[in-house]
């Protein structure tokens, strides 16, 4: 099992002043907040502004941060509402849609949805980490883009052709038991009032 | 549903996830980095209390190409309405030695301020925050995106 830093280790350590800690909550956590702001097809120079307010905004916050097990949601839900405000703002001068069609309606039914299947993603990317070297690597061959063949991952992997289909039902089953996807399964995010618990004193 | 069909369905989820890994572009990354550098520690945060953008209603919120923000701590508030490219802004309630506004663009620059808590700045491009010191203390607000009006 690989042994991965906890959130808990990594906020503590940042909080110290420790620069690397804080460059791993960014690579473990950009990803989500990528997505999330990319659903809100922002211009590329207000996606990045609302990027950069976020991760100053966690900077601000690490010393006030009780639950670093609610990061995932508090940064999702952080770059979805100041998103949001930019585009409120650009949008002043546009007409009025008397149907009160706003971007939320108009791009997804329930923008809780599409924060929660992003918020799923990361937790898949996590449990992903917590699998054997072996199954990890099987499953990111299996989905590589262009696919490869079995005769190529059997030559890469060193395992006879004939046991990747057993083998993939065992990784996949290891990670349905991920700590990741079962404390997702526990406390799947609800959504109240357009945010998630805020973690903050 | 069959455990077959269940792998693929995590399967196509898996290939998901992993593309967004792959869809980050690396000046966001360096970006989210280098915030670490803005870094202050055990700082009193000066909150946000209003943001005219959160008003829902349109003609509640008046003159759109305005938008006014408050932020207040202990016996401290400053009130920010960007309109234009300007931002005007007035500290109630204290004398105010200093403002200091930090953009990730531009840096700190020092605004004067006059007799009533008033000042005046070009809206920096990119998060901004600002920082009130009276009695030689340093409040911040937290990193807001401003966006200028339109200069018609």
């Amino acid at each position: 099992m690989t042994q991965l830093p906890e959130v808990e280790e990594l906020v503590e350590a940042a909080r110290a002043g420790d620069a690397s800690a804080w460059d791993a909550l960014v690579d473990r956590y950009l990803p989500l907040v990528t997505a999330v702001i990319r659903r809100l097809r922002l211009s590329s120079a207000d996606a990045d502004d609302v990027n950069q307010t976020v991760w100053l905004r966690l900077v601000e916050n690490l010393d006030a941060l009780r639950e670093p097990r609610a990061l995932p949601g508090w940064l999702a839900t952080t770059a979805r509402n100041e998103g949001l405000r930019v585009i409120k703002r650009r949008d002043r001068d546009l007409p009025v849609d008397p149907g009160g069609t706003t971007f939320d309606t108009a791009e997804n039914p329930d923008p809780g949805d599409a924060l929660v299947e992003d918020l799923r993603s990361h937790a898949l990317r996590e449990a992903m980490l917590e699998l054997s070297e072996k199954h990890r690597s099987l499953l990111v061959l299996l989905l590589a883009d262009p696919p490869l063949s079995y005769d190529d991952i059997s030559a890469r992997l060193g395992i006879p052709k004939g046991s990747i289909g057993p083998t993939r039902a065992r990784a996949l089953a290891q990670l349905r038991r991920s700590r990741a996807l079962c404390d997702w399964g526990d406390h799947t995010p609800v959504r109240e009032g357009g945010a998630f618990d805020v973690f903050l004193d | 549903m069959s455990s077959s069909t269940d792998d693929e369905g995590l399967m196509e989820e898996l290939a998901r996830a992993l593309r967004e890994v792959t869809e980050v572009p690396d000046h966001r990354r360096e970006a989210a980095r280098a915030a670490f550098s803005w870094r202050t520690i055990d700082e009193e945060l000066l909150a946000l209390t209003h943001d005219s953008l959160e008003l829902a209603d349109a003609a509640v919120r008046g003159n759109l190409d305005v938008r006014t923000l408050g932020f207040e701590t202990d016996g401290l508030s400053l009130e920010i309405e960007v309109d234009g490219d300007r931002v005007f802004g007035q500290v109630l309630d204290t004398d105010v030695d200093e403002i200091v506004v930090e953009s990730v663009g531009e840096g700190a620059q020092n605004i004067p301020v006059d007799s009533s808590g008033v000042f005046s700045v070009l809206v920096p491009a990119g998060p901004v925050r600002f920082g009130v010191k009276a009695d030689g203390v340093l409040r911040r607000t937290p990193w807001i995106v401003l966006v200028p009006g339109s200069q018609d």
